[in-house]
């Protein structure tokens, strides 16, 4: 027993320098991590300028260019884009989006999304859409596994003002914003 | 009678054992006493090394900032070098050695699923040698740097590298976010290696 005892701890003492020496290793690994989820992102053009041509009181009309960036969930995942228009026109005495001058006034705009690029198929709203200074309404929605490219991909909308002879001249502004959305 | 047995055996074991003590304290004395018989020279042959230390078994790379914005995360490496001096020299070097997994749809090292997608790191703060330069995208098929470690050089504060503190790098990685990538969890095996000559 004493002998297995006396074995032992020399051995011990014996080991102790090498096991040190063992702390070091010219090669070790790293076990790189990364969960993707679902996102989206866009890019709007600053300013849309509707104008009229052809005809006196054709409507006016524009178009904002988007670019937009998305992946949804594999499974279940979905996704949009919206709109609404979130400063009215003003000054006053011109076009109106919440309170139209005349019955029929309207902001209506068309939608053209191309498809994500990687994965999946763009819905575009149904044209026309009226604009709408209370609620978001659809430029486009996507489905599960949508994916853009790494540039983005491309949409546009279409606007189509009426051009109400009881508008006062002068210019006029409104706000609308987009909003684009990934689960 | 018996007292008397006792106090010779007493007397008998002071003598001995008093004896044996006088011997033990006297012997040093003897030490001293004696005569240089010779010198021996010792050699230590120090041969150049590198060892890493605290290698973190993993790390997550997370979004920072806006969407689509490149996965980041920060690897911290502890090591000792030390090199041959005029003409040695030491590298830390990093591979990806199990790639993500490919047919899953997300990233990709070896096969980029967009041109531009890749992991890509840079150096900050070796405590010894010289961070790698600029940003550098990692690999699947060569090692690439972190840290060169200079001639004559090694661990240690102070001069001549006089403890053994371990020396530090940081390396920062960057993972494109390519909204191709399917959502899910990812994982690759990055492997160091350090050497020295």
């Amino acid at each position: 027993m004493k002998k297995t005892f006396y074995l032992a701890a020399i051995a011990l003492l014996l080991t102790a320098p090498i096991a040190r020496a063992q702390l070091g290793t010219t090669t070790g690994t790293t076990t790189v991590n990364v969960t993707v989820a679902a996102e989206a992102a866009l890019t709007v053009g600053s300013t849309t300028n509707l104008t009229s041509t052809g005809t006196n009181f054709s409507s006016y009309t524009g178009t904002t260019s988007l670019t937009y960036f998305i992946r949804t969930t594999q499974s279940g995942g979905s996704g949009f884009i919206k709109l609404e228009v979130t400063t009215d026109f003003a000054p006053a005495g011109g076009p109106s989006v919440a309170t139209p001058p005349t019955t029929g006034d309207a902001l209506n705009y068309s939608c053209t999304v191309a498809n994500p690029g990687n994965n999946g198929t763009a819905t575009a709203c149904t044209s026309p859409t009226t604009a709408s200074t209370t609620s978001q309404t659809s430029v486009a929605t996507f489905g599960a596994d949508n994916r853009s490219v790494i540039g983005g991909n491309s949409a546009s909308v279409g606007w189509t003002l009426t051009n109400d002879p009881k508008y006062k001249t002068g210019s006029y502004s409104a706000v609308v914003t987009f909003t684009i959305s990934a689960s | 009678m018996l007292l008397l047995r006792n106090v010779k055996h007493f007397l008998t074991w002071v003598f001995v054992y008093g004896l044996g003590g006088v011997v033990m304290l006297l012997a040093p004395q003897g030490c001293n006493a004696q005569t240089t018989l010779g010198t021996q020279t010792l050699t230590l042959d120090l041969e150049p090394a590198g060892l890493l230390y605290t290698i973190p078994s993993s790390v997550s790379l997370t979004h920072t900032g806006t969407t689509f914005s490149a996965f980041t995360g920060a690897v911290t490496l502890d090591y000792r070098a030390r090199t041959t001096a005029s003409t040695g020299g030491g590298t830390i070097t990093v591979k990806v050695t199990t790639d993500f997994t490919c047919s899953s749809g997300g990233p990709c090292i070896g096969t980029p699923p967009s041109p531009g997608d890749a992991l890509t790191y840079t150096c900050t703060g070796a405590t010894l040698g010289a961070n790698c330069s600029g940003t550098q995208t990692a690999s699947t098929t060569t090692a690439t740097n972190i840290v060169t470690v200079p001639a004559g050089a090694c661990t240690g504060a102070g001069s001549p590298c006089n403890n053994a503190a371990t020396n530090t790098v940081s390396v920062n990685f960057k993972l494109t976010d390519d909204p191709k990538y399917k959502t899910g969890s990812f994982s690759a095996t990055i492997t160091w290696t350090i050497s020295a000559t």
